[in-house]
């Protein structure tokens, strides 16, 4: 047997191309594997931003779809004050006679014992007294109650006036409130 | 890379014994002989020339020409060929010539190999093995050591192994404590020739394999052809053209001994050749063996049968004619026996004698068929061998697999490396969307707070509506005080804050409108109510069917004490009976007008 070739052949035509080749595919094998790391890391942080963008346009769908909402009772919380609260009550008055609706008095109390107690958000409470007619009383409220949704019943009385002809109304509402 | 290499750097790395080429130029060889030649694919290159399909046998009877016959195995058939002279023996030229004139027959045109097979019947000698090499069972070791170190095995340490071949020759039928072998000699003359012929296979990028072998030997072996084992045994007489071989046989027609007498001065048959026969029949105790006298070079042989017939008086002298012999297997008639027993095997059905101890060594253990000028390993070393090949294409599969797979390896690195890095996933650079997105969800809260702050869960002109629709308009009911008041109710299960409603009304009625109130006095009755009321304001709070609110009612009648219908002082005296009727409405802490924001601390006070 001539050990001479059989060396050779078996150091350069198997051994060292086998190694070398062995080496680049462990190099790209490598190389793939950082790769991948990499790109799991990436893609987890992409996944998440996607997932977030969703939330967030799904959010910003409801926000928007709130919006004109949100802005007018933004500027209700803002402007209204227990001054404009009087005036709107003066303005509804001024659509009745005396005889069907009379403010007779009012009481602002700083907290809420009502449906506001113990509630987060602040409130006040304010008690008033009408003398009116039933249904001067209801549109006049109803007015009220519609342009000023921040208002909540606590309680409402009614009693016959000695009169007769008008009924005593005391009412006590929660007035949300920003401070 | 070998290719590389110059051209000169080529030539002379050809030259260069492989043991002074360092290991990548052995490669390079390998790899160069791989491609430009067929020693890859050609498995000729490593057969021997007995085994290749077309082979030339050259019979050198003596200094003059070699008679060459062309044979082609695998049709059985000789052809007698252009002769060799002496002269164009020794040049290569002359050889090339033949070589190609031999590949332009018929017969070896397709040839992709030649087996050259010279027979030296021009020469021989024969010596004695010796004294510490008498063991039989060492026959195998000492056939090696006679091709390696002739001289550690002969008796005689003066022969000389740089001018002649040896190798050594068994004497199966030989008696216990007598030669059991013998060492065979011929001169390597004719050694340049052959190595010339490898040389033109090697230019040819052919296969040219060569083989010497002793004539002497191979006409032992073809005594099976004609003889027979004699009970007084046998003594075979082979006249070549410068000696005698004789050969003893035993009683089963087993070798004992071979005697050697060379023809003196140009003579045909040695001298004294009767009394040498007599005296070695008579130390071998053959009593008038059977004597086979074989002319191999057509010499009339007529004086050697005299001077046995006057020594060997009683024994039977055969003159034995191979022509018969190749007649029947219609061989030419000029055909040297040798050949006939160098290129086929014996049958031992149709020749007994080949079954015996001598002729079965021979035909299993190719006794007469060694070379005696092979290449030398030298010469053997310039090129890769067999193993050597198989091992450099297993090396190429092996490679191919390799590429194949680093291919597949690759290719699905590159794509999976490829596919992520064009992804969007990839490039992508993080944004500070998480901002947007908290202030988006606070916006949302906000929203959601103020949206539950602001519903319309107790509302005064609403809660009018409801009272209203308890007395009928027909006026059979008035109403003296009404009492509506919002109480706040925890719920432990939730953070929100659920609120009871009720109302406290109480009046006058007549019988009609007590009728009336009682309707509305029922769980259906009240619920048709809110119903009603919801339906009329658009208020949710006042929706009965939800699971989370429950309302209930109750009527407390009794007869008006001030019930006159003369002299009535107020509305209610007018009416028979009073009553006063509860309403309650509760809603849970998880009914969605519940009041988001619930501060536990501040809910126990």
């Amino acid at each position: 047997m001539n050990e001479y070739y059989k060396k050779s052949v078996a150091v350069f035509g198997m051994a060292i191309p086998m190694l070398l080749m062995a080496v680049i595919a462990g190099v790209g094998l490598y190389m793939s594997s950082v790769v991948t790391a990499d790109y799991k890391v990436k893609k987890k942080a992409y996944d998440l931003a996607q997932k977030t963008l969703m939330e967030t346009m799904e959010l910003q769908g409801k926000v928007n779809e709130n919006a004109s909402y949100l802005a007018a009772w933004d500027h209700l919380m803002a402007t209204e004050t227990r001054g404009s609260f009087l005036e709107h009550w003066k303005t509804a008055e001024k659509k009745f006679s005396g005889k069907e609706l009379t403010k007779s008095s009012h009481n602002w109390t700083n907290y809420s014992e009502g449906i506001g107690r113990g509630v987060s958000q602040p409130a006040s409470q304010v008690n008033m007294s009408f003398t009116a007619t039933f249904r001067a009383m209801q549109l006049s409220l109803m007015e009220m109650e519609s342009k000023l949704p921040n208002m909540q019943l606590d309680s409402i009385k009614m009693t016959a006036d000695n009169s007769g002809n008008a009924i005593n109304f005391n009412t006590t509402f929660t007035v949300w409130t920003l401070k | 890379m070998c290719e590389h290499s110059t051209d000169n750097n080529r030539q002379m790395n050809e030259e260069i014994h492989p043991s002074e080429l360092n290991i990548f130029q052995q490669y390079c060889r390998t790899v160069k002989l791989a491609k430009a030649t067929s020693r890859m694919r050609n498995q000729a290159w490593y057969q021997d020339a007995l085994e290749l399909d077309v082979q030339i046998h050259c019979y050198l009877k003596d200094s003059g020409a070699a008679e060459c016959f062309l044979y082609v195995k695998s049709q059985n058939s000789y052809e007698k060929i252009e002769s060799l002279s002496s002269r164009q023996l020794e040049q290569r030229e002359e050889l090339e010539k033949f070589i190609d004139k031999t590949l332009a027959l018929e017969s070896a045109r397709k040839a992709n190999s030649l087996g050259v097979i010279l027979y030296l019947a021009d020469e021989l000698s024969i010596a004695s093995l010796g004294p510490e090499h008498q063991n039989p069972v060492e026959i195998n070791h000492l056939r090696e050591m006679m091709v390696e170190d002739p001289r550690e095995v002969l008796d005689d340490k003066t022969v000389s192994v740089e001018t002649h071949s040896w190798r050594l020759f068994p004497y199966a039928g030989a008696a216990a404590g007598n030669e059991f072998a013998t060492a065979v000699a011929v001169s390597r003359r004719r050694s340049e020739t052959l190595r010339v012929f490898r040389e033109i296979g090697c230019d040819k990028n052919l296969p040219i394999r060569t083989c010497a072998l002793s004539a002497p030997l191979c006409a032992i072996a073809a005594l099976p052809l004609f003889a027979a084992a004699r009970e007084n045994g046998s003594i075979s007489v082979f006249n070549y053209e410068r000696f005698t071989l004789l050969a003893f046989f035993n009683s089963h027609c087993n070798l004992m001994m071979l005697r050697f007498m060379p023809h003196a001065n140009g003579a045909t048959i040695p001298t004294n050749l009767g009394p040498a026969v007599m005296a070695t029949a008579t130390a071998f105790e053959l009593e008038n063996p059977e004597i086979s006298v074989l002319s191999m070079v057509n010499h009339d042989v007529e004086g050697l049968v005299v001077s046995l017939q006057s020594t060997m008086t009683a024994s039977d002298i055969m003159l034995v004619e191979s022509e018969e012999i190749l007649r029947n297997k219609s061989l030419p008639l000029d055909l040297p026996i040798e050949m006939l027993v160098a290129t086929e095997s014996l049958d031992t059905e149709v020749y007994p004698l080949a079954d015996n101890a001598t002729f079965t060594a021979f035909r299993e253990e190719s006794w007469h068929l060694q070379d005696f000028l092979a290449a030398d390993q030298d010469e053997l070393d310039m090129f890769p061998d067999l193993e050597d090949m198989k091992l450099l294409k297993i090396s190429r599969l092996a490679k191919l697999a390799a590429v194949i797979l680093l291919t597949g390896v690759l290719a699905y690195a590159g794509y999976s490396v490829s596919s992520k890095t064009s992804s969007e996933a990839w490039s992508y650079k993080a944004q500070k969307k998480q901002a947007s997105a908290i202030t988006l969800r606070t916006e949302l809260k906000r929203y959601e707070h103020w949206n539950n702050l602001l519903k319309d869960r107790s509302k005064a002109w609403v809660s009018m509506e409801l009272i209203a629709r308890l007395s009928p308009p027909d006026g059979s009911v008035i109403l003296k005080d009404v009492k509506h008041q919002v109480n706040q109710r925890h719920d432990p299960k939730t953070n929100k804050v659920g609120f009871d409603k009720e109302w406290t009304i109480s009046g006058f009625s007549n019988d009609k409108g007590l009728e009336h109130l009682e309707s509305l006095s029922t769980r259906d009755g009240v619920k048709k109510l809110f119903r009603d009321v919801a339906m009329a304001t658009g208020n949710a709070a006042y929706i009965p069917d939800v699971s989370q609110r429950d309302v209930t009612v109750s009527l407390r009648q009794r007869p008006n004490p001030g019930y006159n219908t003369v002299a009535p002082r107020k509305p209610g005296d007018m009416f028979r009976r009073a009553f006063t009727m509860t309403i309650s409405q509760k809603f849970s802490g998880q009914d969605e007008m519940a009041i988001a924001g619930g501060n536990p601390s501040s809910q126990q006070r």
